[in-house]
């Protein structure tokens, strides 16, 4: 029995250790836990793993992962703003317009509809501040009232306009509100062909392909986007328009037949998916001339904003074979642009309307001298003026100039008045220079503080900063604390 | 001398004198006559040099340039101007004594400018935005710190819908803690931990800098984005500012025997 006890005791004593005299240290030690595993080999190779790296990472909180520009657009605060009902404000109408000049308005419901899926609400404009956008009526929009929209009755070969004007004085939604005024003066009978950047066709994000026939490059992807939207906010009219010819289609190895007086201009656009496809098709050019036809009766406002996309960079992403630049008069939206532009494609009631933007980078000569603002300099290179566009904007008497002016000094007033209204502009004193308990005589002054003398004070004083200028209007009341 | 140098050339409804040389007369036809020229842009009234001084003619003549010189000479040598070409010259040679501009303000805007001596010039920016935006501010770019909080304040404005500043205030004086801690030393062996009663500005100061700390945790790549939303979780009491402030008021409630060594 002892010497069982010796021999597992014994055991127990690392034979390669350093000799002791005594063995009672180990064998009076805890002994080993028997569920304990020993330590693995690891893993030979060369994706080795670092310790922790398959530990899930703690996610940040917050709202949002966008960058102020995107998130006050994406978080839909529009929803917690105050309603606008309780306010009177008109809608935007093209009979009384008169009766609204220099107040602030919104669209009629369906009209905000269609705008917004035209994308005629532009980031930067800020309509999260409101339940629903709203514009104001000025000098501007009568005179386009008068200029624009009364002459869709007639070709729009004749009824080309340009909207010129500095950064933030309000051509896109002078363009927003010519699109309301059309549809509110023809009771929504009214297409409109809108684009809210011709940079989505030269940036290069869409696929393209050479139509030998047409002799033009598809852009399949961004046509068939482009077909959404403008089936999404022409939806009413389309259905009510019936085609002229038979159209023959295929999807999914099954033929499919339009018949002509029977289908409409909807079951086009709706069901033919040709628009999308890779393959040399004419279903967007079939439209176009179905639209050209019933333009005899229902107008067309064909309007594209930022318009100096293509004037300052011609030569879009897109390549040729031998990698030379794809002008955008190649391209088959492009090509449709310039016609419009230049009066080749014209509809028989209906109009163009352009829009200048500040945002497309270095200036370039071709639209000032397209607009017959600026003497064609001969010495300019081709890449300070490009004479195909400057040329089709002179074509066919040339396109009108617009300039779109600042607010004045009333109709500032007017937009800051309902800024307070909403509550966005906050009409506080002025602000201490120091931390400091206030005096009796100070506290007095804050206590007699006369909100609608500051007010006139403070819009006095931002239209004298801003020179009316809308955008810089908003930033300086607004944006500004 | 002058009149082989000059030129008539007709173009666009106008006649303008170009100084040309032989071999590149046709070159400057071909730019003086423009492409797309505007022609609202010719001149219809004459003007008053013209009237002094037709020349409309095809080419000055010799005796045209020498009427010119004659002209200068006699009105250098007179101090007087006589005849209507005189006192043209005369007056381009000195235009200060025919433009004469006076102001004289009106009673109502003297008036205007005696009630202004009394105003006070108002402080560019609040006191605690200021505050807030020095926080911010990195390498002395003031101008992008104050976008941040302006950005920041315009979400915080319309989550809330309330004045975000006012909104600010309430949400520091809550997160602001009243007492803090400091060690004093002794010089011996043992330090004392001591609570120290603080300014109104240093207690802003530590919740503006738990609001900025708590900013940094958040998702957004945009600076005002994720302090927005700071401010708001503040606002909503939410904010790991608070647990910082009880941490150093319990600190302070510790070590409140030791408040006999502050002088």
């Amino acid at each position: 029995m002892l010497r069982s006890v010796t021999t597992r005791a014994l055991a127990r004593v690392p034979s390669r250790s350093v000799r002791s005299l005594s063995s009672s240290n180990i064998l009076l030690a805890p002994k080993k836990k028997q569920g304990a595993q020993p330590a693995k080999k690891l893993k030979q190779g060369y994706n080795k793993k670092k310790d922790g790296a398959g530990e899930k990472k703690a996610k940040a909180g917050g709202m949002t992962h966008l960058g102020f520009d995107d998130a006050v657009r994406a978080l839909k605060f529009e929803k917690l703003a105050v309603k606008l009902d309780s306010l009177e404000i008109g809608k935007l109408q093209h009979n009384g317009l008169e009766k609204l000049q220099q107040s602030v308005v919104k669209y009629d419901d369906e009209t905000q509809f269609a705008l917004f899926r035209l994308g005629m609400f532009k980031k930067f404009q800020h309509h999260e501040m409101f339940e629903s956008p709203i514009s104001l009526v000025s000098n501007n929009t009568s005179k386009l009232s008068n200029e624009f929209i009364d002459q869709l009755d007639g070709p729009s070969i004749n009824n080309r306009v340009c909207l010129i004007g500095e950064k933030g004085t309000g051509k896109s939604t002078l363009l927003a509100q010519a699109a309301a005024l059309a549809r509110s003066k023809y009771n929504n009978e009214v297409i409109l062909l809108h684009l809210e950047s011709p940079l989505k066709i030269t940036e290069g994000s869409s696929d393209y392909f050479f139509n030998k026939s047409l002799t033009k490059f598809h852009q399949p992807m961004f046509t068939k986007k482009w077909l959404y939207k403008l089936r999404s906010a022409n939806e009413t009219i389309f259905k009510k328009l019936k085609l002229t010819r038979d159209i023959l289609f295929t999807i999914k190895k099954q033929e499919y037949t339009l018949k002509k007086d029977e289908n409409t201009v909807w079951d086009l656009v709706y069901k033919n998916k040709d628009f999308g496809k890779m393959a040399s098709t004419n279903a967007f050019q079939f439209l176009l001339e179905e639209l050209i036809h019933h333009s005899k009766e229902v107008p067309v406002l064909a309007s594209i904003d930022d318009i100096s996309v293509i004037t300052t960079n011609p030569n879009t992403a897109y390549r040729h074979t031998d990698l030379k630049k794809i002008h955008v008069s190649e391209l088959e939206i492009g090509d449709l642009i310039l016609k419009l532009i230049s009066g080749e494609v014209s509809f028989s009631k209906g109009g163009v309307l352009l829009g200048e933007s500040k945002d497309s980078g270095k200036d370039t000569h071709t639209l000032r001298v397209g607009l017959r603002l600026e003497q064609y300099d001969p010495w300019l290179k081709a890449y300070e003026c490009d004479n195909t566009i400057a040329n089709k904007f002179l074509a066919n008497e040339g396109v009108k100039v617009f300039d779109v002016k600042n607010l004045s000094s009333e109709e500032s007033t007017e937009l800051l008045e309902f800024y307070e209204a909403t509550g966005a502009l906050k009409v506080r004193p002025y602000p201490a220079k120091v931390h400091k308990t206030l005096t009796a005589v100070e506290q007095a002054e804050a206590a007699s503080f006369d909100k609608t003398l500051h007010f006139e004070k403070i819009a006095k004083s931002y239209y004298t900063i801003t020179g009316g200028n809308p955008r810089e209007l908003l930033k300086s009341s607004v944006l500004s604390y | 001398m002058i009149r082989n140098s000059l030129k008539v050339v007709q173009g666009a409804g106008s006649k303008i004198w170009l100084p040309v040389q032989q071999k590149s007369v046709a070159l400057c036809v071909a730019t003086a006559v423009r492409f797309n020229s505007n022609k609202a842009s010719t001149i219809t009234k004459s003007s008053l040099t013209a009237q002094v001084y037709p020349i409309n003619k095809e080419s000055i003549s010799e005796k045209d340039v020498d009427d010119w010189l004659a002209a200068v000479k006699s009105l250098r040598q007179k101090h007087h101007p006589e005849t209507e070409a005189e006192v043209y010259v005369s007056q381009l040679a000195d235009p200060h004594n025919v433009v004469v501009d006076k102001f004289e303000p009106s009673q109502q805007q003297i008036e205007e400018a005696e009630a202004l001596k009394s105003f006070k010039i108002p402080g560019k920016q609040d006191a605690l935005l200021s505050h807030l935006t020095n926080l911010i501010m990195r390498s002395g770019k003031k101008a992008r710190a104050e976008k941040i909080v302006h950005n920041a304040l315009y979400i915080v404005y319309l989550k809330t819908r309330q004045d975000p500043v006012a909104l600010l205030y309430d949400t520091v004086n809550r997160l602001a803690p009243v007492v803090t801690t400091r060690v004093k030393r002794t010089g011996h062996a043992k330090n004392y931990t001591v609570p120290v009663a603080l300014r109104k500005r240093q207690a802003e100061n530590f919740a503006l800098k738990w609001i900025i700390e708590g900013s940094e945790k958040k998702r957004s790549p945009d600076f005002s984005v994720r302090l927005a939303e700071e401010i708001i979780s503040a606002f909503e009491g939410k904010s790991a500012g608070y647990d910082k402030r009880s941490q150093m008021h319990k600190a302070a409630m510790t070590n409140r025997s030791y408040v006999f060594l502050i002088k």
